[in-house]
C-alpha cells in the first residue's frame, strides 16, 4: 500500500510552507526530497514524525512510533557510547554485542566504548544513523544524512543504509544531485507539483 | 620535539599544570591557616578572658572533654538524625512535588504561593509557630524541612524545564519508555540544579537545625548543650560544640553529595543485554 499524503498543507503565521503537497511513496521504495532552504522538507518530515500538527490533508499507510528518523542534528545522549545510544530506542533488551558488530560496520571498533560526546561530528552523525537504521519502524526518515562526511565514508554510510533497510521505505531529505544518485533514489523536488 | 610529545601525552608535568599546582598549593595552605590559628592563640593570650575568647589551645581540650563524656555520641547522633531526617524528607517532598509541578501546570500553580511564602517568611517565624503546633522534640525535623523544601524544589523544577526539547523530541519519535526518558534526557539536565542546590541546602538544614534546637532545646541535642554552655558561660564547651556541629555537617555533606555523584554516572550498563 504504501504511503500516501493527500493535500498537506502547513502555514507559520502568515508564512504558507507547504501547499496542498500530494505525494506517493512505495512499499520498498527510496526517495530522496530535494529542495531549497527553507521549502518545507523539514517541516513534512516533522508532520510525518507527529512533532508538527498539520494544517489540512491527510497522511496514510504509516504513524507516528513506525517511522525511525535521523535529525538535522544527531539528537544522541552525549553522555553515552554509540553501543548504548543506539541499544536506547531498540525495544527490549537489545544485545549490545549485535549492535557492536553492526556498528563497526561504519565506525572503528575502538570507538564504541568512548561516550559520544568524545566522537568527532561526522562519527556522532554515524551513530545517529545507526540508530535510525536499528530501530524497527515500517519507514526511515533521514534529514541530510551525509552532512560532515567525506566522500569515502559516505560511500560506506550509504552502503550501510542500503543494506540495513530490509526493503522499508527510506526518505532522505538532502541537497545534494551526487547523494541522491549514490543513494539510487527517486528525487522528490518539493514545490513542482 | 621528544620532549614535546611526552606534554602532550601526559608522561611529563611542567610547572604549570594542574597536577603540580595543586600539590605546590598545600604547603601554602598549611601556612595560612598555622598563622591563623597563632594569631588566634595570641589574641586570646593577650585577652586572657576564658568568657570572651578560646583559644585553640583550650578549644582543643574542651573538645577532649566532651568527647569523652558518657552522653557524647547519644547527644552527636540525636542531633545528626534529626537534622538528617529533616533534610532528607524534604529533599525527596521537594524533588517529587518539582516532578509532579513539571508534569501538572495546575500544580505548580498551585504550590507557587506556598513556595513563596516558604522563602519569605524569616525563620525565626517558623520556629516561634513550629514551637506551638509540634512541640520541641520535633521542631529541628520540622524545621529543616521546611527551609530547605522551597530550595530543592524550585531548582529541580528549573532543572527538569531545562530539559532539550530536542531530546524530548527525540524520544517521542522512537517511543522512549517513561524511565528511559527519566534517566536519559531528564536526569542529566536536572543533576547539575539539584546538587548545587542540595550543596547549598545541606548547609542551611544544619543552621536552621541547631539554631532550633538552641531554641526548642530539646533533649538530648547539641543545641541543648550549647544552650547550656551559653547560660553558665562555658565559652569552650561553646566552641567545642560548634566544631563538632562543623565537623559532622562536613560529614553529612560529604556522603550525599557522594551519593548523587553517583546517581550522576551515565548508566549506560542498564541499556540492553551483554557487555
Amino acid at each position: 500500500m504504501g504511503v500516501e499524503i493527500d493535500g498537506l498543507c502547513k502555514a507559520f503565521g502568515g508564512h504558507r510552507v507547504l501547499r496542498s503537497l500530494d505525494l506517493r511513496l512505495a512499499d520498498d521504495g527510496i526517495y530522496c526530497l530535494m529542495a531549497p532552504s527553507g521549502t518545507g522538507k523539514t517541516t513534512l518530515l516533522r508532520i510525518m514524525l507527529g512533532l508538527e500538527t498539520k494544517d489540512a490533508g491527510t497522511i496514510r499507510g504509516i504513524k507516528p512510533g513506525e517511522i525511525a528518523a535521523m535529525f538535522q542534528e544527531n539528537r544522541l545522549c552525549e553522555q553515552l557510547t554509540p553501543v548504548e545510544n543506539v541499544a536506547l530506542v531498540c525495544p527490549g533488551r537489545a544485545s549490545r554485542a549485535a549492535i557492536r558488530s553492526n556498528l563497526e560496520l561504519i565506525l572503528p571498533a575502538d570507538c564504541m566504548e568512548q561516550p559520544v560526546s568524545e566522537l568527532s561530528g561526522g562519527m556522532k552523525r554515524r551513530v545517529a544513523l545507526a540508530r535510525a537504521m536499528n530501530y524497527p519502524g515500517k519507514m526511515i526518515l533521514l534529514d541530510e544524512p551525509f552532512t560532515g562526511l567525506d566522500k569515502e565514508t559516505k560511500q560506506r554510510v550509504i552502503a550501510y543504509i542500503l543494506s540495513m533497510r530490509n526493503r522499508r521505505i527510506v526518505l532522505a531529505a538532502t541537497h545534494g544531485e551526487e547523494d541522491a544518485a549514490l543513494l539510487g533514489g527517486k528525487k522528490i523536488i518539493l514545490g513542482e507539483g | 620535539m621528544e620532549l614535546e610529545k611526552m606534554k602532550k601525552i601526559g608522561k611529563i608535568h611542567t610547572i604549570g599544570s594542574p597536577l603540580l599546582r595543586s600539590s605546590a598549593q598545600w604547603p601554602k595552605k598549611i601556612g595560612i591557616v598555622l598563622i591563623w590559628l597563632a594569631a588566634w592563640e595570641l589574641t586570646d593570650r593577650l585577652v586572657h578572658n576564658r568568657i570572651i575568647l578560646v583559644g585553640p589551645v583550650h578549644l582543643v581540650t574542651a573538645l577532649v572533654d566532651q568527647v569523652g563524656k558518657d552522653d557524647f555520641w547519644a547527644i552527636s547522633s540525636a542531633s545528626f538524625l534529626r537534622i538528617a531526617i529533616g533534610f532528607l524528607l524534604s529533599f525527596a517532598s521537594g524533588f517529587l512535588l518539582a516532578m509532579g509541578a513539571y508534569r501538572f501546570a495546575l500544580l505548580k500553580e498551585f504550590l507557587e504561593p506556598a513556595m513563596v511564602a516558604l522563602k519569605t517568611v524569616p525563620m525565626i517565624s517558623f520556629v516561634i509557630m513550629l514551637l506551638i503546633w509540634v512541640g520541641n522534640q520535633a521542631l529541628t525535623v520540622y524545621l529543616s524541612f521546611l527551609i530547605v523544601l522551597p530550595i530543592i524544589y524550585t531548582n529541580t523544577l528549573a532543572g527538569f524545564r531545562n530539559a532539550d526539547r530536542e531530546m524530548l523530541e527525540m524520544a517521542a519519535v522512537y517511543r522512549l519508555a517513561a524511565w528511559k526518558r527519566f534517566l536519559y534526557i531528564y536526569r542529566p539536565a536536572f543533576m547539575p540544579f539539584l546538587m548545587s542546590s542540595s550543596r547549598v541546602s545541606l548547609g542551611m538544614s544544619w543552621k536552621s537545625g541547631i539554631m532550633a534546637e538552641v531554641i526548642g532545646t530539646p533533649k538530648p541535642s547539641i543545641g541543648r548543650e550549647m544552650y547550656a554552655a551559653k547560660s553558665y558561660l562555658q565559652t569552650a564547651n561553646l566552641f567545642a560544640w560548634t566544631v563538632i556541629v562543623i565537623v559532622l555537617s562536613i560529614v553529612f555533606e560529604k556522603a550525599f553529595m557522594l551519593l548523587l555523584t553517583k546517581l550522576n554516572k551515565p548508566l549506560g550498563s542498564r541499556i540492553g543485554r551483554g557487555k
